[in-house]
C-alpha cells in the first residue's frame, strides 16, 4: 500500500448528487452547485454521455436572469462555490466565452470558487480563463484519436488535447485534467498516452474516473475495464505523479464494484475520493489514513 | 376515475397506479392486502425518475421493525445515494432479493415485481391516511411534476 504523503485523505461530495452514507450525509447541501450554460443541449452526443450528465445540472437558460444574477442568488443561499458546465459545440469547446465578464464578477465580487468544464478549448478561451481567478478548469483528456472520433464525435486528435494543456498552462489557469479509463467502449485504449501529456504539464490535481454506462445512450451494456487493470492504472499514475493530488473522481461503476474501485484508489495511495462507497471512510482510517470531508468538487478547499 | 395516473417527462411516459398510497416526500408506494393485512412498498416512478437507473439496493432483513420515515435499506442511483425510506411503520416480514441481485427490475417493473419489502403494518389505519390517496392523486402528482421541475431534478 502507497499512503499519501500527509496521511490525509478527503471525501469529496458535490452538492449535484444526493449522498448519505452511514459514514457522511450531504442531502440538500448547497455549498457547491453545477451550472449548465447550455442547459441538455450538447452539439457532440458523445456515445457515452449523449447529454444526460447534463441533466443534472442547474440549467441557466431556465434562470431569469445573467450568470452572475444565478450565481448572486446562489450565494445568498449558501453556496460557496459553482462548477460552470455545459455541452459543447462541434469543435469540443464548452461555450464559456460568452460568460468571462460575468465569472470575473462573480470572483471579485461573490468571491465564490469557480470551476469550469472548458470541453476542447482554444486558446483564446484559455487565455480568458486566466483572467478569471479561477479555482481550476476541468478538462477530459484522450488519448487516442478513435477514442476522440468514435466516442466524442469529434474530429480531433491527441495533440490537441495536449495544445490545450499548453495554453492552459501558458496563462496559469490551474488544470484539473480527468482521465477516463474505460473511454473506448470499455476498453483501455488511450490512458497510458493521457496521462504522459500530462505529466508533461503538471496539474494542480489529476482525477481519474472509471467508465459508467448511462442507460438510453450507445454504451449503455458497455461493461468497464477489470479491476485488475483499473488497479494497475492507478498505481502507475501514483507513481508517474508522486507528489500531484491524485483523486477518484465522482463518475465510476456503482455497486460492488465501485466498493472495490475505491478500495484500489486507498490502497494507491490517492489524495481524495468523490462519493466513497459505504465503509471506505473506515477503510481508509484502518490503513492509517486521517479521513477530511469537503461538499465541493475534488481539490477544493474552502 | 382512471385507475393509473399518467404523466410524460420528456418523451417518456409514466403512470402511477391508484390502486395503492403513496408518502407525499419519499415517493415510496405501499399497496395494502386487506386479506393479510401486510403492505407491499416499493418506490413510484416520479421518485425514479429524478433518480436515474438504480445500481445498487440493499434491504434489511426479515424480522427487522421500522418506523415511518427511516430506512428500510439504502440505494445507489445515479444521482443519489441515500436511504430507502419506509412510508409506514411496521414489521418487515418478506423482502425481495430479486431487486437486490438486480436493482434494474426496480425501474423496469416498478409496480409489479420491483417491489422491495412487505411489511406488517403496526398503525396502518392512522399511517395510511398521512400518505397520498387515489382522492388526492391527480392533484399530488402535478404538484410534484412542478416542484421536481423547478427543483431540475427531471426535464
Amino acid at each position: 500500500m502507497t499512503l499519501p504523503l500527509n496521511s490525509e485523505i478527503i471525501f469529496h461530495t458535490p452538492g449535484f448528487r444526493g449522498y448519505k452514507t452511514d459514514e457522511h450525509d450531504n442531502r440538500g447541501a448547497v455549498e457547491y452547485v453545477s451550472v449548465s450554460v447550455t442547459g441538455t443541449t450538447c452539439a457532440l452526443h458523445c456515445d457515452h454521455c449523449d447529454t444526460k450528465v447534463l441533466r443534472g445540472m442547474t440549467d441557466l437558460r431556465r434562470f431569469d436572469g445573467s450568470l452572475f444574477d444565478m450565481c448572486e442568488s446562489l450565494a445568498e443561499g449558501g453556496t460557496r462555490g459553482v462548477l460552470i458546465s455545459g455541452g459543447s459545440d462541434l469543435r469540443g469547446r464548452v461555450p464559456l466565452l460568452p460568460y468571462i465578464a460575468d465569472l470575473k464578477r462573480v470572483r471579485m465580487e461573490l468571491g465564490i470558487s469557480v470551476r469550469v468544464h472548458v470541453g476542447l478549448p482554444d486558446e483564446e478561451t484559455c487565455a480568458a480563463l486566466g483572467e478569471i481567478g479561477l479555482d481550476g478548469a476541468m478538462i477530459d483528456i484522450i488519448g487516442h484519436s478513435s477514442t476522440i472520433r468514435e466516442v466524442y464525435h469529434l474530429d480531433a486528435d491527441p495533440e490537441d488535447y495536449e495544445d490545450a494543456l499548453s495554453w492552459l498552462e501558458k496563462y496559469k489557469v490551474p488544470m484539473v485534467p480527468h482521465i477516463i479509463l474505460g473511454l473506448h467502449y470499455g476498453k483501455m485504449l488511450g490512458e497510458d498516452r493521457a496521462l504522459e501529456m500530462i505529466v508533461r504539464h503538471p496539474p494542480k490535481l489529476l482525477a481519474l474516473v472509471v467508465l459508467m454506462s448511462i442507460s438510453k445512450t450507445a454504451m449503455a451494456k458497455v461493461n468497464p475495464p477489470t479491476l485488475r487493470e483499473i488497479g494497475a492504472f492507478f498505481q502507475k499514475t501514483r507513481g508517474q505523479l508522486p507528489f500531484t493530488p491524485v483523486m477518484l473522481g465522482c463518475a465510476r461503476p456503482m455497486g460492488g464494484m465501485k466498493v472495490e474501485i475505491d478500495r484500489l484508489a486507498v490502497d494507491s495511495g490517492f489524495n481524495g475520493i468523490a462519493f466513497p462507497a459505504n465503509g471506505i471512510v473506515e477503510y481508509a482510517r484502518q490503513a492509517g489514513l486521517h479521513p477530511q470531508f469537503v461538499n465541493a468538487c475534488c481539490g477544493v478547499t474552502w | 376515475m382512471s385507475n393509473t395516473q399518467e404523466f410524460k417527462i420528456g418523451a417518456d411516459l409514466f403512470s402511477i397506479p391508484a390502486d395503492r398510497f403513496y408518502g407525499r416526500d419519499n415517493h415510496m408506494w405501499a399497496l395494502y392486502d386487506h386479506v393479510t393485512g401486510y403492505a407491499t412498498i416499493g418506490m413510484d416512478s416520479l421518485g425514479l425518475a429524478s433518480l436515474g437507473d438504480l445500481a445498487y439496493v440493499s434491504l434489511l432483513p426479515v424480522g427487522t421493525k421500522v418506523e415511518r420515515g427511516e430506512s428500510l435499506g439504502t440505494l445507489e442511483a445515479a444521482k443519489m445515494t441515500g436511504d430507502l425510506t419506509s412510508p409506514i411503520s411496521g414489521e418487515i416480514v418478506e423482502r425481495n432479493d430479486l431487486t437486490v441481485r438486480n436493482p434494474a427490475l426496480v425501474n423496469q417493473e416498478t409496480y409489479t415485481n420491483g417491489w422491495l419489502v412487505v411489511i406488517k403494518p403496526s398503525d396502518w389505519e392512522h399511517e395510511s391516511k398521512q400518505m397520498v390517496s387515489v382522492v388526492e392523486l391527480p392533484d399530488w402528482v402535478d404538484a410534484e411534476l412542478v416542484r421536481y421541475r423547478q427543483q431540475g431534478w427531471i426535464d
